[in-house]
């Protein structure tokens, strides 16, 4: 189980995150509406510690992984998130399976030294190709992004992260760089990962899938959670008046369909 | 003398400027990387230092700093270098030539966007190995074009070795000039021609080699 | 760093300019000594230091250097230099000597010490055989048409001297040319360097109906060896060695090999 709790952040004079706080239970799809600027990136990026928060407290299963004060934690702690970026960012000039086996094997060489036993390497890459299958891509193997369409790239970069098995994997607006026709693809994959129960949190526009995908549903505004709960109490029945002038504006939920 | 017998003698000279042109080249271009290391540190003072020296080395003529490196210990601290001439030549054209690689390389690197150290960060690399595995084979490809530049400025820079007496092509060639033969002191242009050529063509293969990937 | 670095600029410049300060030391004679070499910076001037047509480095100061080291008990080292930086080489300590036909200048004694004279040149008329009689002194030359090769020794010669300035001066283009003048009756007097009016003209050569006039010798230059500022002892033992090779007859021999040398030093 996750527990954030009144995580702080401000750049410079501006605050972005204003005590923000959640809980996610183990196996279960968090979403995170909210305007822009109202910080949902910034928070996603304090829990993959690109950021350091000001203030706050980070727990999993009872641990505390960070709190107000301390350093950035180490990298195994680290990677018990995982992070898919609005622009994919994969590497150009590897494979789509270089793109997924870089960092496992970078591991194997640190931990095994030098030589890492050929067998070792060829189960990293066995993974790596098992993963751009789950993902729909066990054809563009040793393909390069440039060769990839942005729906492609976006699913190659979700199997990178996949394959340092994170605890909890992180999507920042996984669609909002694709053009519409390709965003189904991805929402595909994000749903599939859904039924084999990985802990996710999604922050996205399109709130049709998140109310499909999510087992809770966060609306942030001004750097607070200002509503949260099931999709049908956010979406349905939203209490707070920002809550409902943002569902209700032009291009929200109801155009995502 | 005939024909064949100067082309030999020039030859002779080209061997020196060969030295002097591939010298610089491997020891340069790390030096260089070192160079921008320090000219991009997060320790002000090394920052400091190292831009103050790329100024001075880009600011002065490299004939001016052959001459430092060259006469400066004997003249000022009275210090014995050994008679080498080629040695010192070489010593000014590595540090003036990491200087100008340094800049190319920091203009490369700076150009990589912040998301693929991010992107490395997110999967437990460390700097080193984003640094590395990710950026330094994206940072060559975007640098090639400038460096085939500097590097075939290498190649007529060479010439200026003489001015302290090491013999190379055009030194062996003015040699000549002043026994009356005029023609090998403009025939040497072909040299240099054929040797840019060669240099321009290594690099497009380069360009060609990595054209696989975009970005 | 910048302050550093202009400080040491400026040191080395100054270090350029006032020439030595520090770096010609007393023992200049035991620092070659110690090294068994003598590094001799030249440049390619025929007849002092040139190559044969199989690359080998002769000529009347070549060969009189080989000597004096062998005298001195060291291994000469010829450098090719850039002559307008010799002063520079010899304070740095990158050649020991500039041998080289230097002219013997007052305004280089301040940074150089130069050893004994050992050979000269001047500028000196050349007029046909049989004018023999008609031109004998420059003063009976003053209404003369004289060439001269422009840009010369020999034109700055005849400018400064009140009898060959009241001529009729002509500027060519090569001092060979006013040799060729002068056979033909254009001109009456060819203003030249010694040098080569003793190798051009006279019997056996192309030119045997000229001759030099004897007794006029113009802007006369004498040439030695330069050494670092200080080195007293470096210059005479240079010097010793070279008195000794004219008394062995070593000189006069090297005369006769480059006659166009004009040798100034004798056996005592």
């Amino acid at each position: 189980m996750l527990q954030v709790e009144n995580i702080k952040k401000g750049f410079g004079g501006t605050k972005v995150l204003d005590g923000v706080g959640f809980t996610l239970e183990k196996g279960q799809v968090l979403s995170i509406i909210g305007s822009s600027g109202s910080g949902k990136t910034t928070l996603l990026r304090c829990l993959n510690f690109l950021e350091t928060a000001d203030e706050g407290r980070i727990l999993l299963d009872g641990q505390t992984l960070w709190q107000t004060g301390a350093p950035c934690p180490p990298r195994q702690d680290r990677l018990r998130f995982g992070m898919v970026f609005q622009g994919f960012h994969l590497f150009p000039q590897y494979t789509a399976l270089g793109n997924v086996t870089l960092a496992p094997k970078l591991q194997l060489k640190e931990t095994l030294g030098r030589k890492v036993p050929l067998e070792r390497l060829r189960a990293v890459e066995e993974q790596g190709r098992r993963l751009l299958a789950q993902v729909g891509l066990e054809d563009r193997i040793n393909a390069y992004p440039c060769q990839l369409s942005g729906g492609q790239q976006q699913r190659v970069a979700i199997a990178r992260a996949l394959a340092l098995a994170p605890d909890i994997l992180c999507f920042d607006e996984p669609t909002s760089a694709l053009d519409p026709e390709l965003t189904g693809e991805v929402l595909r994959v994000i749903l599939a990962l859904k039924e084999r129960r990985t802990t996710m949190i999604v922050v996205t526009h399109e709130m049709e899938f998140a109310r499909a995908v999510s087992d809770q549903v966060v609306f942030m505004a001004d750097g607070r959670v200002e509503e949260q709960g099931t999709p049908q109490q956010v979406f349905g029945a939203p209490q707070s008046p920002k809550t409902q002038a943002f569902l209700r504006r032009p291009g929200g939920w109801q155009q995502a369909l | 003398m005939s024909f064949w017998q100067i082309n030999w003698s020039l030859l002779q000279g080209f061997g020196n400027t060969c030295v002097i042109f591939f010298v610089t080249l491997v020891l340069a271009v790390p030096l260089g990387l070192v160079v921008t290391f320090g000219s991009m540190s997060r320790f002000a003072p090394l920052r400091w230092l190292t831009r103050a020296f790329v100024l001075v080395i880009r600011g002065t003529p490299l004939m001016l700093q052959i001459f430092i490196v060259f006469y400066v210990p004997g003249l000022v601290f009275g210090i014995s270098t050994g008679s080498s001439r080629m040695i010192p030549a070489l010593v000014a054209f590595v540090i003036n030539y990491a200087a100008y690689f340094s800049e190319i390389y920091r203009g490369g690197i700076q150009s990589i966007p912040q998301s693929q150290y991010e992107a490395g960060q997110v999967l437990g690399m460390t700097r080193r190995q984003v640094f590395f595995r990710v950026v330094l084979l994206q940072v060559v490809k975007r640098i090639l074009p400038p460096m085939s530049n500097e590097v075939i400025t290498l190649v007529k820079d060479t010439s200026l070795a003489r001015i302290i007496g090491v013999v190379e092509l055009l030194k062996n060639a003015e040699h000549f000039a002043q026994y009356g033969l005029i023609w090998p002191l403009f025939y040497t242009g072909l040299f240099y021609l054929a040797f840019s050529g060669l240099v321009t063509l290594v690099f497009r293969w380069a360009e060609k080699k990595l054209d696989y990937y975009k970005g | 760093m910048k302050k550093w670095i202009a400080a040491l600029t400026g040191l080395a410049m100054a270090g350029m300019m006032f020439t030595g300060c520090g770096a010609a030391e007393a023992e200049d004679w035991e620092y070659i000594q110690q090294k068994g070499t003598l590094v001799i910076g030249y440049t390619i001037f025929d007849p002092m230091n040139y190559t044969d047509e199989n690359g080998k480095l002769i000529g009347f100061d070549t060969e009189l250097a080989e000597a004096v080291c062998e005298k001195l008990g060291v291994t000469p080292e010829f450098v090719e230099i850039d002559w307008a930086n010799k002063v520079m080489e010899l304070n740095s300590k990158k050649i020991d000597c500039a041998w080289n036909g230097m002219t013997i200048l007052e305004e280089l004694k301040e940074n150089v010490d130069f050893s004994m004279p050992y050979s000269e040149n001047y500028q000196t008329c050349v007029i046909r055989k049989a004018d023999a009689e008609k031109y004998t002194t420059t003063a009976e030359m003053a209404g003369a048409r004289i060439g001269v090769e422009a840009g010369s020794a020999g034109e700055a010669a005849v400018q400064d001297n009140a009898d060959l300035s009241k001529g009729t001066v002509t500027s060519l283009t090569a001092q060979r040319n006013t040799l060729l003048e002068l056979k033909a009756g254009t001109l009456d007097v060819a203003v030249i360097d010694g040098v080569m009016a003793l190798a051009s003209v006279g019997e056996g050569t192309d030119f045997d109906d000229l001759m030099v006039v004897p007794g006029i010798q113009l802007s006369k230059e004498e040439y030695g060896i330069g050494f670092r500022k200080n080195s007293p002892e470096t210059v005479a033992k240079v010097n010793q060695a070279l008195q000794e090779l004219a008394n062995e007859g070593k000189v006069a021999e090297l005369a006769e090999k480059y006659p166009s040398v004009l040798v100034t030093l004798e056996a005592e």
